[in-house]
C-alpha cells in the first residue's frame, strides 16, 4: 500500500446526474491529506432518496480517513432509504473495507445525559452527603479503634514511621508557620495600633495580641497550614497507594492498613500541631511587640508586663487543646479521604482537594463547638 | 527489488546520559513488516524504542524515519515526523478522565480540521477496527487490560501513522487475550499496510506476528542476531538458541 502523499489530490464527480442509481466517481488519493476537501461535498452530492453507486476504479489510495467518509456516505443514504455500493476497488482497498464492515452503522455517540433538574440535584447531593457522612463515621470508628490499640500496645506502633511523619509534617513546616504567625501578629497589631492610639490605649496592645494569638488565631492558623500542607499530602499518598493496590496488598498480608498507614500520621498530627502552634503564638506575639515598640513607640517592657498579666495558663492550655483536636481532625480526614480514593488516577486529585476542604470545614466546626464548651464552662 | 527502509538506525548508542547500555547498533525496518526488538530484561529494548520515538535524546548515531533524521528534525518538521508514528505504551497510557472515543479522537481534535462529526466517524472506525465497537462511552477504568491495549492501538493509529510502536503488548495479559491481540496486530499490518515495531520477549507473540527480529544482548553490548524468528531459533550461536529455548521452556 503506497504511503500518503501531502501533494496528492482527490477528484469527485457526479456521473449522469439524473440517472438512477446516481454514480459518484472518485479519482486520486482518498486519505488524511485530501479527505477534508471533499467530505462535505460528497455528502451534498448524495440524492435525497434512492441508491448510489461509487465508482472507485481510479482510486489510487484509500486510508482510514477515506473509509470513514465512505462509512458516512453509506450511513446517510441508508437513513434515506437507499443504499451505497462501491465498485472497482483494488483488492487491498476492498480488504480494508471488508474489515470496516460498511454494512453496519458506526454508532455516532449518544449525547451526554441531560442536565438534571434542581430537585433531582438537591436529592442527589443530599444522598451523596449522607453516604459521605456514613463513610466518614465508619472510618472514624476504625481510626479511633486503631489509635486506641496503638496506645494500649505501643510496641506494635511503627515508631520510625511516626518520627518520619513528625519530621516532614512538623519540623519542615516550622518556617512557614513561623512566618505566617509573625505576619498575623504584625498585621493585627498594625491594624489596631492607630485606633488604640486615638483612644489613648497605646500601652494595651499586648492585651489584644496575646490572648487572640494564644487562644484562637495561633492554633487555627497552624491547623489550616497543617491541612493544606500535610492533610493533602496524607490523602495523596494513601490515595496513590490505593490506586496501586498497595492498600489491598497490606490487607491480604494480614496487616491492618489503619495501623500501618493512618495511626502514625494521626500521632504525628496530635504531637506536631500543638508544638507548631507554640511557635506560631511566639512569632505572632513578637510581631505585635515590634508594632508596639516601633509604631506606638512604647518600651518593650510595657508590652511584656501586660502580656504576663493578661495571659493565663488556662489560655495557653486551651490553645494547646484546640491545636491538638484540630491536628487529629486534619490528619484523620486526610487519611480517610486517601482511603476513600476510587480506583482511577483522577480520583487522587479529588481526594487531595477534598482532604483540604473537609479538613478546614471540620476545623471551623470543632472551633465553634469548643467555643461553646468554653462558654458553658466559663473558662 | 528490496524496498527502501522506513526506519534506518545507524551506529546508535543506546542508553541515558552517563550510562550507555549498547554501543553502535544498526538495523533497518521495511514498510509493512512487523519488526521485533527482543532481549532479556535490562538489555535496552525499551530504551532503544524510546530513542526511536524521540523520547530520549540520542547519545550517538542516527535514526531516520521515512527519510527524516529524528535528532535533527525541529519545529514543524518534528511535528510532521511525530504524526508519522503512533505509540502504544505498556499500560496503554489512556487518559483516565476521557472516554475511549475521546481518547482516540484527541489527536484528531488537535491535528486535523475535520468537523466534530467527521472526527467522530474516524475515531469510531478506529475503535471498530480494534474490536471495541459498543465501548465508545466507556472510561478506561471500566474495561479490561486487553481492551485498554486495543484502545491504545486505536489511539496510536488515529492519525494514520506509517509506523506504530508497541511496548510489550503482551505484558500482563493472559495467553488467550495475548493471542487475540497478536491476531489484531497481524490483521492491521497485513490489511492496512502499517509497519509495527514491537518490543517484546513473549515467544508466542514473536513467532505469531514478527516478520523479522533483532536480539539485543547486554553482555555483547549490541545486536546478537538478526533475521526471521525461525532462523534465530535454529541459530548455531548458543547464546541466541538459549534465549529462545529458555523462553520456550518458560512459555505456558
Amino acid at each position: 500500500m503506497p504511503a500518503p502523499d501531502a501533494s496528492a489530490s482527490i477528484d469527485l464527480s457526479v456521473v449522469g446526474d439524473s440517472a438512477s442509481p446516481r454514480t459518484l466517481r472518485l479519482r486520486g488519493r482518498l486519505d488524511k491529506c485530501t479527505v477534508e476537501t471533499i467530505w462535505t461535498r460528497a455528502c451534498q452530492a448524495l440524492p435525497r432518496s434512492g441508491d448510489v453507486r461509487i465508482d472507485a476504479a481510479e482510486l489510487e489510495y484509500l486510508d482510514g480517513f477515506g473509509v470513514a467518509l465512505l462509512h458516512d456516505l453509506t450511513q446517510i443514504q441508508r437513513r434515506r432509504g437507499g443504499s451505497v455500493s462501491i465498485h472497482g476497488l483494488a483488492p487491498d482497498q476492498q480488504a480494508f473495507l471488508d474489515l470496516a464492515e460498511l454494512d453496519q452503522d458506526l454508532q455516532t455517540p449518544s449525547p451526554r445525559p441531560p442536565e438534571r433538574s434542581f430537585p433531582q440535584l438537591v436529592g442527589l447531593r443530599t444522598t451523596e452527603l449522607w453516604h459521605d457522612a456514613r463513610s466518614l463515621l465508619t472510618y472514624l470508628g476504625s481510626i479511633v479503634a486503631g489509635t486506641a490499640t496503638a496506645a494500649l500496645r505501643p510496641h506494635r506502633t511503627p515508631w520510625s514511621e511516626v518520627f518520619e511523619r513528625c519530621t516532614t509534617a512538623g519540623a519542615f513546616a516550622l518556617p512557614v508557620v513561623s512566618v505566617i504567625g509573625f505576619l498575623l501578629g504584625w498585621v493585627m497589631g498594625f491594624s489596631a495600633a492607630f485606633i488604640m492610639h486615638d483612644y489613648g490605649a497605646d500601652t494595651l496592645l499586648a492585651a489584644l495580641i496575646g490572648p487572640a494569638m494564644v487562644r484562637e488565631l495561633g492554633p487555627l492558623m497552624t491547623s489550616v497550614v497543617f491541612a493544606a500542607r500535610s492533610g493533602s499530602a496524607f490523602a495523596a499518598e494513601i490515595g496513590t497507594m490505593k490506586v496501586n493496590e498497595e492498600v489491598d496488598a497490606l490487607t491480604t498480608m494480614g496487616l491492618d492498613p489503619i495501623r500501618f498507614l493512618v495511626v502514625p500520621k494521626i500521632i504525628a498530627g496530635v504531637l506536631m500541631t500543638p508544638l507548631l502552634a507554640v511557635f506560631a503564638n511566639v512569632a505572632g506575639i513578637v510581631g505585635g511587640a515590634l508594632v508596639s515598640r516601633f509604631v506606638l513607640d512604647q518600651p518593650l517592657v510595657v508590652y511584656t508586663n501586660l502580656l504576663r498579666d493578661v495571659l493565663t495558663p488556662t489560655d495557653i492550655a486551651l490553645g494547646m487543646v484546640k491545636a491538638l483536636v484540630f491536628g487529629a481532625l486534619v490528619a484523620g480526614i486526610g487519611c480517610i479521604r486517601g482511603l476513600q480514593t476510587a480506583a482511577n488516577p483522577t480520583a487522587v486529585g479529588k481526594s487531595t482537594t477534598s482532604a483540604v476542604v473537609t479538613g478546614i470545614v471540620f476545623i471551623a466546626i470543632a472551633d465553634a463547638i469548643l467555643a461553646m464548651v468554653v462558654q458553658v464552662l466559663g473558662i | 527489488m528490496t524496498p527502501r527502509p522506513i526506519i534506518e538506525v545507524r551506529d546508535l548508542d543506546v542508553g541515558y546520559p552517563g550510562y550507555r547500555i549498547l554501543d553502535g547498533i544498526g538495523f533497518d525496518v521495511y514498510p509493512g513488516e512487523v519488526f521485533g526488538i527482543l532481549g532479556g530484561s535490562g538489555c535496552g529494548k525499551s530504551t532503544t524504542m524510546k530513542h526511536m520515538i524521540g523520547l530520549l535524546p540520542l547519545l550517538g548515531g542516527s535514526i531516520k524515519i521515512a527519510g527524516t533524521d529524528i535528532s535533527l528534525a525541529r519545529g514543524e518538521e518534528r511535528v510532521d515526523l511525530l504524526r508519522q508514528i503512533g505509540v502504544m505504551y505498556q499500560q496503554g497510557a489512556l487518559f483516565g478522565s476521557m472516554t475511549l472515543l475521546e481518547n482516540v479522537r484527541l489527536p484528531l481534535d488537535e491535528h486535523t480540521h475535520l468537523t466534530r462529526h467527521q472526527r467522530d466517524m474516524v475515531a469510531l472506525l478506529r475503535l471498530r477496527l480494534v474490536g471495541l465497537q459498543g465501548f465508545e462511552r466507556f472510561m478506561p477504568s471500566d474495561i479490561s487490560g486487553g481492551m485498554r491495549k486495543r484502545a491504545a492501538i486505536a489511539r496510536a493509529m488515529a492519525l494514520e501513522p506509517r509506523v506504530v510502536f508497541l511496548d510489550e503488548p503482551a505484558a500482563g495479559l493472559d495467553p488467550i487475550t495475548s493471542a487475540e491481540l497478536d491476531q489484531l496486530i497481524l490483521r492491521l499490518a497485513k490489511t492496512l499496510g502499517i509497519t509495527f515495531v514491537m518490543v517484546t520477549h513473549e515467544l508466542a507473540s514473536i513467532f505469531d506476528t514478527n516478520d523479522r527480529v533483532i536480539l539485543l544482548d547486554k553482555k555483547a553490548r549490541g545486536i546478537l542476531a538478526e533475521g526471521r524468528p525461525a532462523e534465530l531459533r535454529d541459530s548455531p550461536n548458543p547464546a541466541v538458541a538459549r534465549f529462545f529455548r529458555r523462553n520456550a521452556e518458560a512459555s505456558p
